[in-house]
């Protein structure tokens, strides 16, 4: 998903990965490297990292994802796609059933899906406390 | 078969909760059947395994005995309790049978980045970044995503190494074997959530997290635990869920 504008001020780190569970620990060392990266709370990358691992677990994946981090100012945003369908929509679940949209409320300030052609992608804002690493 | 006291109660409140969905019974059956979870987890520390692990895995255990347990075959409630609890903590060890070896120094520099996160949080009044976890712990940043990631990977010693010093039987070969009986009434009951396959202190933290909206320090303050264990915990309830829903959907399929 999102192209990137040449010469524009944010700034973008991409990952292809295969659409699989094991790809896991990739997806925390790579959220790892872009907390140090940024000066974010442990407990901020903990969450980040169980929100992304929810959306392996949960979500039905492509063969082949991409995760993208897009800095811009004190918010990262992160795309993970393409899935096979929306992991927002509301599940067959019991009233007392964490899904994903709920778990993920609780764990990033944004979490918003889009459809496109190759499949839906969601995206997760995150805020940067002032004074971190982020320029 | 005759019963002493504590067997009937015991017997009353199995068949309040499952005759009447009676949710104080089966907390109650939970409190009072915890020392023998706790009991059991203790045979299995020592094994790679944190014995605060072990006792979530063994109350797990206990959860699924409370819940499968069918008046109706005249046995024992711990009768059936303790292989099945034993049968979980043997699944426990094969499902982390795939851990890679961790390097003793990431061990080491992940148990001092546990008391740091504390240390520093308390003092910060905020969780800590890498960088100031890094320079606490006077190494790079690198080591310190390296190490923290480390904590996600269990030891697991080989299973098939002798149990003791001298002994015949390999270690999987005394980790208890779950009767045929008992296997027979395994997954008969189609849990309505996986919320109720939580022990009672970890539907606390999940409720506390997902639905009071309270961070993990504060849930770590509140339950007086390291911020790192409320981690681990919350990743070990989302698991149990998990799993209890697709058994859960399994079992629906089937009927």
């Amino acid at each position: 998903m999102p192209d990137s504008t040449p010469g524009e001020a944010t700034e973008r780190v991409a990952l292809t990965l295969p659409g699989e569970r094991r790809s896991i620990g990739i997806v925390r060392l790579f959220v790892g490297g872009l907390a140090a990266r940024l000066g974010l709370g442990y407990e901020t990358m903990d969450d980040l990292q169980l929100a992304l691992e929810s959306v392996l677990l949960k979500a039905e994946l492509r063969p082949e994802i991409t995760l993208e981090a897009t800095i811009d100012g004190d918010t990262v945003f992160l795309t993970i796609g393409p899935l096979v369908r929306d992991p927002l929509q509301p599940e067959t679940a019991g009233p007392n059933e964490l899904d994903l949209g709920h778990l993920l409320s609780a764990l990033v300030a944004r979490a918003e899906s889009t459809t496109l052609d190759d499949g839906s992608w969601l995206r997760l804002d995150v805020r940067v406390p002032a004074g971190s690493g982020a320029s | 078969m005759s019963l002493s006291p504590e067997q009937l109660e015991e017997n009353e409140l199995l068949r309040a909760y499952h005759e009447r969905g009676d949710q104080s019974a089966r907390d109650k059956l939970v409190e009072a059947n915890l020392p023998l979870a706790r009991a059991i987890a203790r045979r299995y520390a020592g094994r790679g395994e944190q014995l605060d692990d072990l006792v979530q895995v063994a109350s797990i255990g206990l959860i699924k005995a409370i819940d499968r347990f069918d008046l109706e075959r005249g046995v024992f409630f711990r009768t059936y309790a303790v292989p099945t609890i034993v049968g979980e903590i043997k699944r426990h060890f094969r499902d982390r049978a795939w851990a890679v070896h961790v390097p003793r120094r990431l061990k080491e520099l992940n148990q001092m980045l546990s008391s740091l996160i504390q240390d520093l949080s308390a003092r910060l009044e905020r969780s800590p970044t890498i960088a100031e976890l890094a320079e606490a712990a006077g190494v790079e940043e690198e080591e310190v995503v390296e190490a923290l990631e480390s904590s996600r990977a269990y030891t697991a010693e080989s299973l098939m190494a002798p149990a003791e010093e001298g002994s015949d039987l390999d270690r999987l070969q005394t980790l208890g074997v779950v009767e045929e009986a008992f296997e027979r009434t395994e997954d008969r009951q189609l849990l309505a959530t996986g919320l109720r396959a939580l022990e009672p202190r970890e539907r606390r933290i999940i409720q506390l997290r997902f639905q009071d909206g309270l961070t993990q320090t504060q849930i770590a303050n509140e339950l007086g635990i390291s911020q790192m264990h409320v981690s681990r915990l919350i990743r070990r309830a989302l698991e149990t869920m998990r799993e209890e829903l697709e058994r859960g959907g399994i079992d629906a399929g089937d009927r």
